[in-house]
């Protein structure tokens, strides 16, 4: 319980160290002289993304709110995502993820997320800050388990364009299942858990 | 027509998905929050046992071998204990005077030898010339020790196995006709109860009266049903048995007058699963918890079964009504225990239920012990079909 609490009291800092940041960065845009100002994207312009890192459980709880180790190792993670931007600062697109933690008795859980992927960009040459929130479906697999769940998947990022095409970065981002079962099956709608995980992952992005 | 492929595809993808999502019992984030690390590699994984006793703070558990570990959670994990010198098979154990006995075969696993132990791998031989034929089977109950023999007769020791008495005052003298016939022993409210395969007995050492279960005056049970385990639950001075066919048998204050009232139950199982493995447990509620008979059962063709009943005081005869689980399949139940490294309690032939009750009072570990396929601990008090770990 304590390795919980600590995990989202930091994770509660970074979200409010980044906030603060970026809020101050779009005051300081305001400011900026609006005469040399061009157009870094437009409609129709395209990313495509891979994304590689650590994948960090953090906890579980259910519908009485009791929380609950996940009792999972630190995993691994990687996505594929394509985004088009709508305008200089929105862009929308699809992540197909997936992500491996051991147990305690090193079996392994899988789950593979497919998304719809909003985005809007902080920028601050040669770097870009992007704040996302993907939401779909997700399938977790637990040897002879599986179900598929709602998931949102809020995230932040941080990236240096290397030049036109390609940037390099990170992005920590927060993954919300609700595994929610009605009982009807096999499984008893007592399963029903709320997991919460996140990750930290290098990223390579590609402009076309 | 390209987009009709792709969309063909992902259609197919997610009808296998769909169907993939049907083929477990738990939930999957549910099952890794209650997964616990297996420690153990002493005790081994399938091992049949149905000997399980706790003594000077430690439990140890026949199976082949005996093994040992601290009770009430202690950090102590299963280890070996030595066997006696030349004897192996270790296949039934009981305490009495804290000291354990145990039945170990000699090297050529013909007949078993009684010996005794503390528990740290040293063991005495007991003189058991008195009982001429070979012995079979042992229960020791309230310090006193019970052996019988190959032809079914009863001996007993009240001196910590110095010296063993034939008891006779059963009806025939025998306990059953053979040496593989069911034999429990317990004891409990002042009295011991027997279980001889067809008839049930109460009373003492050398003095025993026919206990089978009777209604309306006559033996209430087919007659080739056969009893199985007994079960004395010391909170509701209750006695339990089971028969080879399902049906509980219970009798309030067993050693009382009136403790010939007996309630049977409607039938648990299917035809020929016998129920072997009782036990009166507490399963927390809202006010509290409240006090549940847990059973299992199994049968050869019958598959296996595990369900709670509930409200065990009433005296309908129908007042074993099953809990959960409702609607199901009895045989599909046991698959609920959780379970991990590919062996599966559900296919496991429970025999015998202990409960290792913490010094605290409230707290206890539950044991179920297997043909086959191991040791099993329920550390889930909230319920009882989930939470199971193997030993």
């Amino acid at each position: 319980m304590k390795n919980i609490n600590k995990k989202l009291f930091l994770l509660l800092i970074l979200f409010v160290f980044i906030s603060g940041f970026l809020f101050a960065a779009s005051d300081d845009d305001e400011d900026d002289d609006i005469d040399t100002y061009v157009e870094s994207y437009s409609l129709g312009d395209q990313m495509f993304f891979i994304n590689g890192g650590v994948f960090i459980p953090l906890f579980f709880f259910d519908k009485s709110g009791e929380v609950m180790d996940t009792n999972l190792t630190l995993g691994g993670n990687g996505s594929l995502c394509w985004q088009v931007f709508l305008s200089n600062h929105v862009s929308l697109g699809a992540e197909l993820g997936g992500m491996f933690a051991l147990s305690p008795n090193k079996r392994v859980l899988y789950m593979i997320p497919l998304m719809v992927k909003a985005t809007y960009w902080f920028r601050f040459y040669p770097f870009e800050v992007p704040i996302s929130l993907g939401l779909g479906g997700n399938l977790s697999i637990l040897e002879e388990a599986a179900h598929i769940d709602f998931i949102a998947k809020p995230s932040i990022g941080f990236y240096w364009n290397f030049n036109e095409e390609w940037a390099f970065g990170a992005n920590a981002t927060y993954w919300f299942v609700p595994q929610m079962y009605s009982g009807s099956g096999k499984v008893p709608e007592s399963n029903s858990m709320f997991g919460n995980f996140m990750d930290v992952s290098l990223s390579v992005l590609f402009r076309f | 027509m390209g987009k009709k492929i792709l969309s063909a595809v992902l259609i197919l993808i997610s009808i296998s998905i769909l169907i993939a999502c049907n083929e477990s019992e738990i939930g999957v984030f549910y099952g890794l929050a209650k997964e616990e690390k297996v420690k153990n590699y002493a005790l081994p994984d399938h091992c049949t046992s149905e000997s399980i006793v706790k003594t000077g703070g430690y439990l140890y558990v026949a199976a082949s071998s005996v093994y040992k570990k601290m009770a009430e959670g202690g950090e102590l994990d299963w280890h070996k204990i030595k066997s006696p010198d030349g004897y192996h098979n270790v296949t039934e154990m009981g305490i009495a005077n804290d000291t354990l006995f145990i039945l170990a075969y000699d090297s050529d696993e013909a007949k078993p030898y009684l010996f005794s132990g503390t528990g740290d791998g040293t063991w005495e031989k007991k003189d058991t010339s008195t009982i001429e034929k070979t012995i079979s089977r042992m229960r020791v109950a309230n310090d006193v020790i019970f052996i019988t023999d190959r032809d079914g007769h009863l001996y007993y020791s009240n001196d910590s196995g110095s010296s063993f008495t034939q008891d006779t005052s059963l009806e025939d003298s025998k306990l059953f006709s053979t040496s593989t016939g069911n034999f429990d022993l317990v004891y409990g409210g002042g009295s011991y109860y027997l279980n001889a395969q067809y008839k049930l007995y109460r009373g003492n050492p050398g003095g025993w009266t026919e206990f089978t279960p009777t209604h309306d005056g006559k033996i209430w049970k087919d007659k080739e049903d056969v009893f199985l385990r007994l079960y004395y639950d010391e909170g509701d001075d209750r006695l339990y048995t089971g028969d080879n066919s399902g049906y509980i048998y219970a009798v309030d204050s067993p050693s009382g007058a009136s403790g010939t009232s007996w309630v049977k139950s409607d039938s648990h199982a299917r035809s020929g699963m016998g129920l072997q493995g009782l036990v009166v447990v507490r399963v927390p509620t809202s006010s509290g918890s409240t006090r549940k008979l847990l059973l299992a059962g199994s049968g050869v063709n019958s598959g296996r079964g595990y369900f709670i009943v509930d409200n065990p005081r009433t005296s309908e005869r129908k007042y074993l009504d099953p809990e959960p689980p409702r609607n199901r399949d009895y045989t599909t139940v046991l698959s609920d225990f959780y379970d991990y490294n590919a062996f599966d309690l559900s296919k496991a032939a429970i025999n015998y239920f202990f409960i290792d009750e913490y010094a605290d009072g409230t707290n206890f570990d539950l044991y179920a012990m297997t043909y086959g396929y191991g040791v099993w601990k329920n550390t889930n008090k909230g319920g009882y079909e989930r939470g199971w770990n193997q030993e």
